[in-house]
């Protein structure tokens, strides 16, 4: 399972900036990864572990900010079509994550 | 799929991040979530370690391993005060009748040895003996089959001329390494759940600071030893392929109170288990099956 988490977040006085790190800051420690702005994801191992990350959100959400969350099986996530990926490549860092042992 | 093992070959920086460990080789870095992570060995001699990672993953209760110079593993991480009731919970284990931690013991080594036995079936070895000794294991296993049955199923598994004692074996080295880390990952959950791993069931060595570790391993040993025969050939060496594998072995599926569960949680669930008789909880002790 991948999960997506798709946000806005309104930015325009000091509190809402700090919402928002805060938000963002509870999804880096929940072990998101940086998709593009404001799409975060993070790989899971299954169902159950992708559910428990979404009430994990839920419950980090701020007042006033408008989230989404995505999940779509890794064969799907595979067949995403990239154009232009000049950032980047979160890709490379999820098919990581797929592995049972991970060697550096 | 289960949780993940880290292998620190190459020469890295390790360092913690918010509920993340990120992993830098030459500037490229890795982030790997806590919550994703069972085991870590850092094998390399030249890798840095930063110290807020080295308190956050004892407080994550993380399995890690550092090796020595022969890259085989020497120390490993362990927490203190991980269990709320620690002081509590060491009170009790000392203070478990002897009886009991007799009966405990027979009923570890029924199962290592019925282990042992079906490693050998599976591989089409003979295995009558041990089964005819399995009838003959007493309380605190007074006539020591545990011993009789070992050097009976070495030497059918690797030959008459094969001892254990033997370090020029590459055998003997994979055997080793495998059972660190299978010891390593009991510790972690030992301390977990606020036992003391000093405070055995049967080993009660003075130079021994895990013994109970030690108990608790035995029935696992076969799942090691079934690798080994399958996998390793005579001229090989103990590489990094091989470490792999050993990691991968605690994602094993074995079979623990008629569900199928992995060896890390089965090792988990049995440590659950001991803390609960160690309070009266509980009477027995259940044990897995391969």
């Amino acid at each position: 399972m991948v999960l997506f988490t798709m946000f806005d977040m309104p930015t325009n006085t000091k509190k809402d900036i700090k919402k928002y790190t805060k938000f963002r800051k509870k999804l880096l420690e929940m072990g998101f990864i940086m998709f593009q702005y404001s799409i975060y994801i993070r790989f899971c191992r299954s169902l159950v572990i992708a559910q428990k990350y979404e009430k994990k959100i839920e419950l980090a959400a701020p007042v006033g900010g408008s989230i989404r969350v995505v999940k779509i099986t890794e064969a799907q996530y595979k067949n995403m079509l990239v154009i232009e990926n000049y950032r980047e490549k979160p890709e490379k860092k999820l098919l990581k994550q797929t592995q049972a042992v991970l060697v550096f | 799929m289960s949780l993940q093992k880290l292998y620190i070959k190459n020469k890295s920086y390790l360092s913690y991040k918010h509920n993340l460990i990120s992993v830098k080789i030459d500037d490229y870095e890795t982030t790997v979530c806590f919550d994703d992570i069972d085991t870590i060995i850092i094998e390399n001699q030249q890798s840095t370690i930063t110290s807020a990672l080295l308190s956050q993953l004892s407080k994550a209760d993380i399995n890690v391993i550092f090796c020595d110079e022969k890259f085989m593993p020497s120390s490993i991480l362990q927490g203190i005060n991980k269990n709320s009731r620690t002081t509590k919970i060491q009170k009790a284990q000392i203070e478990v009748s002897k009886p009991k931690l007799n009966q405990i013991w027979k009923n570890i080594i029924i199962h290592k040895v019925n282990n042992q036995s079906k490693v050998l079936k599976k591989l089409h070895k003979n295995s009558d003996y041990l089964d005819s000794l399995i009838s003959r294991i007493t309380s605190n296993d007074k006539e020591n089959i545990e011993a009789t049955a070992a050097a009976y199923y070495f030497k059918e598994l690797f030959g008459k001329e094969f001892s254990r004692n033997d370090p020029e074996n590459i055998n003997n080295a994979i055997l080793n390494f495998g059972y660190a880390i299978f010891r390593s990952s009991i510790c972690r959950y030992l301390v977990a759940y606020g036992l003391n791993p000093a405070f055995g069931i049967h080993h009660s060595s003075e130079l021994n600071a895990f013994n109970l570790a030690d108990d608790l391993i035995e029935p696992f040993r076969p799942i090691v030893d079934d690798y080994v025969v399958r996998n390793i050939k005579k001229e090989m060496e103990l590489n990094s392929k091989i470490k792999i594998d050993l990691l991968k072995l605690l994602d094993k599926t074995v079979i623990y109170d008629s569900k199928n569960v992995t060896v890390s949680n089965c090792m988990k669930a049995i440590v659950a288990n001991y803390q609960s008789i160690c309070l009266l909880k509980c009477e027995e002790l259940t044990l897995f099956e391969l």
